[in-house]
């Protein structure tokens, strides 16, 4: 008799849903339940205990880096497998410092998905390799630079970071613009969107 | 497109463009992974209906920059 592994399903998209319902069918894996966002997913996990997690990358309510990290924050260590659509650049790594233990394409054959799913159940990583690396430059926020982000996460104003720091307002205006350029942003809330993703607050 | 759209506009266009697409390939995927009928049945049904959201998102796509 083969083992069954219980599989919370975390995708907002019902077409996918469908296709991974169907690819996983004849294998050892069964939906233990379906989710459309990480809010329902966190309900979900508490009541139905899954062995695997299969999450998307980009929920309506999130990064599923996010939601993979708040639930390494409340105890939660079951194995997580990130879906995303695209190759992005530093994937791996983001998701490897969320906590979770691989990367799977959706475009990928459902025998890469059941061998992901496999690996980290197993306690294994499953990190696609075509994720392209995260380039040094992503990483390479100053001391200075760090705080400045942090303290724009944190909602403050130019001025208030001004403040803070005991800087001028043109400084901070300086720092913001050198951290949007390391991260490839053009606006605050992508700065710490993606400063969430790469670990970097 | 670059120049018309920010950062956090082009990464959810190419994630639902891309999100139509990966079920298109998915199930053309498990069509030629699997014998079996319901994945026969139901496959090309899951592609046509893909492909028809692919085609009204490029539509939304191309109105919006050409508006």
């Amino acid at each position: 008799v083969i083992e069954q592994v219980a599989v919370l399903l975390v995708e907002d998209d019902s077409m996918v849903r469908g296709w991974v319902r169907m690819a996983l069918e004849g294998t050892e894996f069964r939906l233990a339940g379906e989710a459309a966002s990480a809010s329902e997913a966190t309900a979900l996990v508490a009541r139905r205990r899954p062995d695997v997690l299969l999450v998307d990358y980009r929920l309506p309510d999130g990064r599923g880096t996010e939601f993979v990290k708040a639930l390494r924050r409340s105890g939660v260590n079951t194995p997580a497998l990130l879906m995303t659509a695209n190759e992005e650049p530093g994937l791996n790594e983001a998701v490897r410092e969320a906590g979770a233990q691989g990367t799977v394409l959706k475009t990928g054959s459902p025998d890469e998905l059941a061998e992901s799913l496999r690996a980290v159940h197993a306690g294994r990583e499953a990190f696609d390799a075509r994720h392209p690396r995260r380039s040094a430059r992503q990483g390479a926020l100053s001391p200075r630079e760090r705080e400045v982000l942090g303290l724009v996460a944190a909602g403050s104003t130019n001025r208030e970071i001004a403040g803070a720091l005991g800087v001028g307002e043109e400084t901070v205006k300086t720092l913001i613009g050198r951290v949007f350029v390391k991260l490839g942003v053009s606006k605050r809330a992508e700065a710490v969107a993606a400063a969430h993703d790469r670990g970097l607050l | 497109v670059s120049g018309r759209l920010s950062g956090d506009d082009r990464d959810a266009l190419a994630h639902d463009l891309k999100s139509s697409l990966s079920v298109i390939v998915g199930y053309a995927e498990l069509l030629r992974a699997r014998d079996d009928e319901t994945i026969r049945r139901e496959a090309p049904e899951r592609i046509l209906e893909a492909a028809e959201r692919l085609g009204l998102e490029i539509d939304a796509l191309v109105e919006r920059l050409t508006a």
